[in-house]
C-alpha cells in the first residue's frame, strides 16, 4: 500500500479506538501493528473505488477477520464499549435531528438549535440499550453497528409529546435543563420590553423565579389535563409577565410599555421572531451578548474542557487572550511539552542552555510544576469565563 | 470537504460527536492535507493532556484525601485489623468452628441459677492430665 493509504488506515483505527476503546478492551494491542496487518492482507484502493467505498470495504474485511462479532457480544456490558455506542447513537441522532422538521415540542420548549424530541436522555439510553443491544446481536463490523443504530433511532425518535410532558412532570433534570435554557432569552426579551431592564442580575432574578415556579406547577400537575408543550410555555410566559410586574411594583416603577401589548408569537420558530417588536430581538439583549453558555453545555465537564482546548489552541478565538492572559510563557512551555513533544529536560536545554546536572533536575522539576499549575489555572479561569464570574 | 477543517469540527471529531459519515469526510480531507493533520495531532495531544490526565489526578486527590484525613486513617486501620482477623478466622481448622449461627440459643432458667445446678467443686478444678 502507498504511504497515503497507510496514513488513512492509521487514522481510521485511531478514530475507532477513540470511540470504542479497542486497545483498552483488548481488541488489538498496537495501532501500528494493525496498520501493517491491514496493508499486508487487504487490497489497495481500486481506481474506480471512492474513498468511502474503500474505507468501508477495508474496514469490513478487517473486522470480519478479527471476529468483531464475538468481541461485540462479549463487551456489551463493558462501560467503555457502552460509552462508545452511546456516543455513536448521540451523533447519529443529532444528524437525524438536523435533517428533520421541527416538532411542536421543540418549537415551544427547546432552546435554539437544541431538541427535546430527538434527545437521548440517560434514562432513554439505558432503556434502549437494554432492549436492543443483547448477546443475540450479530454485527460483523462497526459499519453494521452504525447501521443498526440508525435503524433503532429512526424507529424510536422523535419521542411523543406526551412522553416529554410526563418526563417534566416526573421532574427529569435532563429535560428541565433544556426548558430552563429555553426560558432565558424569553425572560430577557420580556424584561427588555416591559421593564426596560436587561442587566444580567435583573434578568437572572426573574429567570430563576420563573424556572422554580414553572417547575412546581408542572411537577405538581397544576396545569390543565391533558398537558401539551404549548400549555407549558404559555404558563411560563404568564409567570414572566407577572414577575416583571411584581418587580416593577416593588421598585415603584411603571412598565415601559403595556404588559398586555407584548405578545409572544408561539408559532414562530426562531428567537428573532419571538416578540412583536423588532426592538426586542434577542440580539438586542445585552445580557445575551457573547454568552458562551449558549454554545456549549456548561453542565457537561467534558464538553467544557473540549471547548477550552479549542479556545486555547485557536489564537484567533475571541476568548483566547482572556484565557491565557498572564500565563503566556507557561502556556508556551505547555505547548512545547505536549504538542512539540519536548521532555522537561529538553525544555530546560532550550530555554536555559547547558546547565549542570543538579540545576537540570531542579529546573526540570520547576517546569513540570509550572505546566501542571497552568493547566489547573486555565481550567479554573475558563470556568470563571463561561459562568461570567469576575473572580480573576 | 475541500476547505480546511474548522477547529470546532476537530474538537467534535476527537470527542466522538460526529457521525461516521461526517468522520469519513474529515478523514478524506486529512488524507490530502498535512496542515489539518498537524492541527488534529496537536489537538489530540492537548486533549490527552487535559482530559487524559484528569483520571490520574482524581485518583491522586482521592489518595491524598484518604492519607491526610485522620478519621479515614483510623477507619482504614480498623478495616485492616478486621480483615486480618477475618482471614485468620477463616483459615483456622474446620473442627474448631464455632456453631454460633446454627446452635440453638440457650436461655438460663431460674433453675439453672439455683445452688443445685452448680457443678461439684471437683469438676471446677483444673487437674493436669499427669495428676489424674
Amino acid at each position: 500500500m502507498v504511504p497515503k493509504e497507510k496514513k488513512s488506515i492509521k487514522e481510521f483505527l485511531i478514530k475507532e479506538n477513540e470511540r470504542f476503546s479497542l486497545t483498552r478492551l483488548g481488541f488489538f494491542e498496537s495501532i501500528d501493528a494493525e496498520v501493517d496487518f491491514i496493508s499486508e492482507n487487504f487490497q489497495t484502493k481500486g481506481e474506480e473505488e471512492s474513498f468511502g467505498e474503500w474505507k468501508n470495504r477495508i474496514m469490513s474485511e478487517y473486522y470480519a477477520k478479527k471476529d468483531f462479532s464475538s468481541f461485540c457480544c462479549n463487551h456489551l456490558n463493558d462501560e467503555f464499549f457502552e460509552k462508545g455506542i452511546k456516543s455513536l447513537l448521540q451523533a447519529e441522532l443529532h444528524d437525524i435531528f438536523i435533517a428533520s422538521e421541527k416538532t411542536q415540542v421543540d418549537t415551544f420548549l427547546a432552546p435554539t438549535d437544541d431538541t427535546l424530541s430527538y434527545a437521548l436522555s440517560p434514562k432513554l439510553f439505558q432503556k434502549l440499550y437494554g432492549e436492543e443491544f443483547n448477546s443475540s446481536l450479530s454485527l460483523s463490523s462497526t459499519k453494521e453497528l452504525d447501521t443498526l443504530c440508525i435503524k433503532i433511532l429512526k424507529e424510536r425518535f422523535p419521542v411523543e409529546e406526551s412522553f416529554v410532558v410526563l418526563e417534566l412532570e416526573e421532574n427529569s433534570n435532563f429535560y428541565w435543563g433544556k426548558v430552563y435554557s429555553r426560558l432565558l432569552p424569553l425572560v430577557g426579551g420580556y424584561s427588555y420590553h416591559i421593564a426596560g431592564q436587561y442587566t444580567s442580575d435583573f434578568v437572572h432574578d426573574i429567570w430563576s423565579d420563573t424556572c422554580c415556579t414553572l417547575n412546581s406547577a408542572v411537577v405538581g400537575q397544576k396545569l390543565q389535563k391533558p398537558t401539551f408543550a404549548k400549555d407549558i410555555i404559555s404558563y411560563a410566559v404568564g409567570i414572566i409577565k407577572n414577575k416583571n410586574r411584581e418587580l416593577l411594583r416593588n421598585r415603584g416603577k411603571m412598565p415601559k410599555t403595556s404588559i398586555d401589548s407584548v405578545s409572544y408569537k408561539l408559532t414562530q420558530e426562531t428567537d428573532d421572531n419571538y416578540f412583536n417588536n423588532l426592538e426586542t430581538v434577542p440580539s438586542n439583549f445585552p445580557s445575551q451578548d457573547e454568552k458562551i453558555g449558549t454554545y456549549i453545555d456548561v453542565k457537561d465537564p467534558e464538553a467544557v474542557k473540549n471547548y477550552m482546548i479549542v479556545v486555547l489552541y485557536n489564537k484567533e478565538h475571541p476568548l483566547h487572550d482572556k484565557l491565557v492572559k498572564g500565563f503566556e510563557d507557561k502556556v508556551t512551555l505547555m505547548f512545547e511539552h505536549y504538542i512539540d513533544d519536548l521532555s522537561y529536560e529538553d525544555l530546560v536545554e532550550k530555554h536555559f542552555g547547558k546547565v549542570s546536572e543538579k540545576d537540570m533536575i531542579r529546573i526540570a522539576a520547576r517546569i513540570r510544576q509550572d505546566v501542571k499549575r497552568v493547566k489547573e489555572r486555565l481550567v479554573n479561569r475558563f470556568d470563571s469565563i463561561i459562568n461570567n464570574k469576575d473572580n480573576e | 470537504m475541500s476547505k480546511h477543517i474548522d477547529i470546532n469540527d476537530i474538537s467534535r471529531y476527537v470527542s466522538n460527536q460526529m457521525s461516521p459519515k461526517e468522520e469519513m469526510s474529515v478523514q478524506e480531507h486529512l488524507n490530502g492535507c498535512d496542515e489539518c493533520t498537524k492541527k488534529l495531532k496537536d489537538f489530540r495531544a492537548l486533549h490527552a493532556a487535559f482530559v487524559g490526565e484528569e483520571k490520574v489526578n482524581s485518583f491522586q486527590k482521592f489518595f491524598i484525601t484518604v492519607y491526610h484525613n485522620p478519621i479515614i486513617r483510623v477507619a482504614a486501620v480498623i478495616a485492616i485489623v478486621a480483615g486480618v482477623g477475618f482471614a485468620v478466622y477463616s483459615s483456622r481448622p474446620k473442627g474448631a468452628k464455632i456453631n454460633a449461627g446454627t446452635q440453638a440459643p440457650t436461655f438460663l432458667s431460674a433453675d439453672s441459677l439455683s445452688r443445685d445446678s452448680i457443678p461439684d467443686q471437683d469438676t471446677m478444678i483444673y487437674v493436669p492430665e499427669e495428676n489424674k
